[in-house]
């Protein structure tokens, strides 16, 4: 029975979306005519049998309910094949051509999605879409000729469009505002429909951001090189993540020193003891890059003379000697794990070097020498300058 | 002497009930012996093979198109083509196998509901999209939708315990929507906004001359090996003695297996043999999709593809007395689904007829008793190896049955293998009485093609199949010897071809 009742639903059903398709063909109340309304669902026999009073309306769809129970419909074509109108009566909702003439149109959409597109947009380049796609309850595209808006949170105003092959689109114009925005679409209808926001993003032109150098501060340890906050053409603030090299130039050598931006800065570190007194520094991004910039250090020097303690053992032929303190002429010793090379001359043999590490402001060697190579001449070299000594026994 | 007699007969007779057990037994042994070995026999390796086919991308770009967004360029032309191929190609195999699971890797959103709502049906309603000429309609300026919109040429049809149903090739417009996600393109809306049936034309009466013909092959390049081995001087050569035999026309064979290969060699060979045959006066009976494998869903884009190319190329000369779309179907029965093959012969048909309505078309039957689907041609034929005393009866019966269509016999012939000495063989005086007593029987009617030119020595086992006796008869065949000499045959051919002074 359930059976049954179906394959009426399924023919009646369809009958009032099909209604206002085609001039009409047939005569009011005719049962051959509804026969063929019934077996090929052609909407103009159904807009008549719409119309009728409704108790013969009644009757008929009694008689063709019990005349072709048994027969359970005809097959039908659509876009995805043959289908029986009274097993799949859902499937008579599918939107496009049903059979040889009769088109099934959309309902009203319930959903409605916004793609967009390019995702990063340049600010004052390039060309992006906001596209709406709108689906009814049975997955059809919109009808055409929806009004669409859209609002875009990087415009000042709306742009309304109408719906074409199931879709409205609008280009969006070209501005010049970097950041993230949103986009979204609404359909006025009857029940205006409106889809979620989708997030866009416009970034600075990279291809017009002239890097500069802002400074850099020298600090104990390490040197800070760092640029002021950079903007496009446009007056944007550049993204984060963008790559910039530093370039340190210093006796004919080149160092590279890859950066990102933070916040519109770019910011690296170079250990203070790389740095010479003088060297030339640049930033570069892909397109551009600053005109060399002096980067002078006032390097502190080794204070001298520095005192020598040496204690040698001349049965052992074995020379200690000590250094200390080890004192820059900015007042401060030299830091643990500087490196220290000492350099021994004598009379006899060709020079000797050999090296020391600082700790707590002092250096130590241990030498061999006998007697007959007195006297020795020693030279201690740092980073911050070296000394001579004259050893004897 | 009758007690003799009566000893004879009761050894014949109980000579002869051993055999014949013990033959049962053999077959019975052997049959076990498959069943065991969970054995399958099939007829062709495509059969073994095919549980569908290889990719193949039936989506030809309209060059001229007008598009909003994005420029749509020759790599996504190839990219979105392979990818509607794919998917249509899935579809109708899912509707076949009744497999959902694939569809998700071809469609999403509304497309994908809907094909696994069409497949979930498992009411035996196929449909099968043989080619799309196609055209970007629109294209998301970041690429991640297009619509493309199609002349779509679309085969529908059922099959259920009354066999084919609600068949109908149409020629549709669709507009499809494609969206582009992380594993590529999906198919994501398709609408059907029209539609053409292209299986309903009026069909003409055809006025054509009486043909007589023969069947032909090079002796040394039959069946397969033709195209391998296409040589235009053998060619040439042999078509002039058909024409010194009297005939006025020649059928040959166009399988799809060499035309994959190198498809532009083979229909500028084919171009060739219809001049060839063009310049001895001959008109020309092409036969397609012999020893066709599969008949599956999805390699019908791949046949369709083959028929065109092939009926563009023969359109293209005045001697094509009429196409025979496949020789024998009615044979494929024993291995596939009978409804199937009538949903194939009605395709292909019909689609000839739209791309090349000015040539006539048949199917060639392997017996009287299979002639079916007159509704379909413009020609009736059938082969004749049938008993010779019933040739004028049957005859008579497909002249009733083709309702004036005209009626011929593209296949006749008789075997001069001698055999082995206790089997029932045949020789060439007994060909040649056999062959003039079959073309008298047909003398009424529109044409006879005979079986064949040669006598061959290296047969095609796939043709042929490898049983000795099949081999020894299908040899000699010919009406000249494998020394290329004239046989008695050839004589009586000559005689019935040669029209009387």
């Amino acid at each position: 029975m359930t059976h049954w009742i179906r394959t009426f639903i399924s023919y009646i059903s369809p009958l009032k979306r099909a209604a206002p398709m085609e001039p009409l063909l047939c005569t009011a109340g005719s049962f051959k005519l509804t026969y063929n309304l019934l077996q090929g669902l052609q909407s103009q026999a159904l807009y008549q049998f719409l119309h009728m009073p409704n108790l013969r309306r009644v009757g008929i769809s009694l008689f063709f309910f019990l005349y072709t129970m048994p027969t359970y419909g005809q097959w039908t074509s659509d876009a995805f094949g043959l289908f029986d109108p009274a097993t799949e009566p859902e499937r008579q909702a599918w939107a496009g051509l049903q059979g040889e003439r009769y088109i099934q149109g959309p309902e009203p959409p319930t959903s409605l999605q916004i793609l967009m597109g390019e995702k990063s947009l340049i600010a004052g380049r390039g060309r992006s879409m906001a596209l709406a796609l709108g689906l009814d309850t049975h997955g059809n595209l919109m009808a055409n000729g929806l009004i669409t808006e859209f609002q875009l949170s990087s415009e000042d105003r709306t742009f309304q469009t109408e719906s074409d092959n199931g879709l409205a689109y609008i280009i969006i114009p070209n501005t010049t505002l970097a950041g993230l925005f949103w986009a979204s679409a609404l359909i006025k209808n009857n029940s205006p429909l409106q889809s979620e926001r989708q997030l866009y993003r416009i970034t600075a032109d990279m291809r017009q951001v002239v890097p500069r150098i802002e400074g850099s501060r020298i600090g104990d340890v390490r040197a800070d090189l760092v640029s002021p906050p950079l903007r496009d053409v446009h007056d944007n603030l550049i993204d984060d993540g963008q790559g910039f090299l530093f370039q340190l130039k210093r006796h004919g050598k080149t160092d590279l020193i890859p950066a990102l931006s933070v916040s519109a800065l770019v910011q690296a570190q170079i250990p203070k003891d790389q740095l010479d007194r003088e060297q030339f520094l640049r930033l570069s991004t892909n397109f551009e890059q600053t005109d060399a910039k002096v980067l002078a250090y006032a390097k502190p020097r080794l204070l001298s003379p520095i005192a020598l303690t040496t204690q040698y053992n001349a049965d052992l032929g074995l020379l200690n000697v000590k250094w200390a303190p080890l004192l820059t002429d900015d007042g401060h010793l030299v830091p643990d794990g500087s490196r220290v090379k000492l350099r021994l001359e004598t009379k006899l043999f060709d020079p000797a070097d050999t090296t020391a590490w600082v700790e707590a402001g002092m250096a130590r060697a241990s030498l061999f020498l006998w007697k007959e190579d007195f006297p020795a001449r020693l030279t201690l070299a740092t980073s911050f300058g070296a000394e001579v000594y004259e050893v004897n026994p | 002497m009758s007690l003799w007699l009566s000893r004879w007969r009761r050894t014949i007779t109980s000579s002869a009930v051993f055999i014949v057990f013990a033959m049962l037994i053999s077959q019975v042994g052997q049959g076990f012996a498959r069943y065991r070995s969970g054995q399958v026999t099939y007829n062709y390796f495509a059969d073994a093979l095919s549980t569908g086919s290889a990719p193949f991308d039936y989506v030809m770009w309209r060059e001229e198109h007008a598009i909003v967004g994005a420029t749509f360029s020759p790599y996504d032309g190839e990219a979105i083509g392979a990818r509607l191929s794919e998917g249509w190609r899935t579809f109708s195999l899912a509707l076949q196998s009744g497999e959902i699971a694939p569809l998700s890797d071809v469609f999403s959103g509304p497309a994908l509901s809907r094909a696994q709502a069409a497949v979930a049906q498992e009411s035996g309603a196929q449909m099968v999209t043989l080619q799309l000429d196609a055209a970007p309609s629109f294209f998301h300026l970041d690429r991640i939708l297009i619509q493309v919109r199609a002349n779509s040429l679309i085969a529908r049809f059922r099959i259920s315990d009354q066999g084919l149903e609600d068949f109908s090739l149409s020629q549709d417009q669709t507009l499809t929507t494609l969206q582009g996600e992380s594993t590529g393109w999906h198919i994501y809306a398709h609408t059907r906004e029209s539609s053409r049936r292209l299986d309903r034309p009026g069909i003409a009466p055809v006025l054509m001359p009486t043909y007589k013909g023969l069947n032909y092959y090079p002796a040394a390049s039959p069946w397969r090996a033709f195209w391998e081995n296409f040589d235009p001087n053998i060619i040439a050569a042999d078509m002039e003695l058909i024409r010194d035999l009297g005939a006025n026309s020649v059928r040959f064979f166009i399988p799809l297996e060499p035309f994959l290969v190198d498809p532009e060699l083979r229909l500028s060979q084919l171009d060739t043999f219809a001049h060839l045959a063009d310049q001895a006066g001959l008109a020309l009976v092409p036969t397609l999709f012999d020893l066709k494998g599969s008949y599956a869903p999805p390699t019908w884009p791949q046949d369709s593809a083959h028929l065109v190319a092939v009926l563009k190329t023969l359109r293209a000369h005045d001697n094509i007395a009429f196409v025979d779309i496949k020789n024998e179907p009615d044979l494929d029965a024993n291995h596939h689904d009978p409804a199937l093959i009538e949903a194939w012969l009605r395709t292909m048909i019909s689609l000839a007829r739209h791309t090349t309505p000015e040539l006539a078309y048949t199917i060639g039957w392997s017996t009287a008793k299979a002639v079916d689907l007159n509704d379909l041609v413009d020609v009736v034929t059938y082969h004749d190896y049938a008993s010779i005393s019933g040739t004028e009866d049957r005859l008579a019966t497909i002249w009733t049955k083709a309702t004036g269509k005209p009626v011929l016999i593209t296949e006749i012939g008789q075997t001069s293998w001698r055999g082995l000495p206790l089997l029932a063989g045949s020789n060439p005086k007994r060909q040649a009485h056999d062959l003039q007593r079959r073309l008298a029987g047909l003398g009424h009617s529109k044409g006879v093609f005979v079986w064949t030119l040669h006598d061959f020595e290296d047969l095609d086992d796939q043709a042929i199949g490898g049983t000795f006796i099949n081999r020894g008869r299908q040899k000699r065949f010919g009406l000249y010897d494998q020394n290329g000499a004239e046989k008695p045959a050839a004589l009586v051919v000559r005689e019935a071809f040669t029209p009387n002074p």
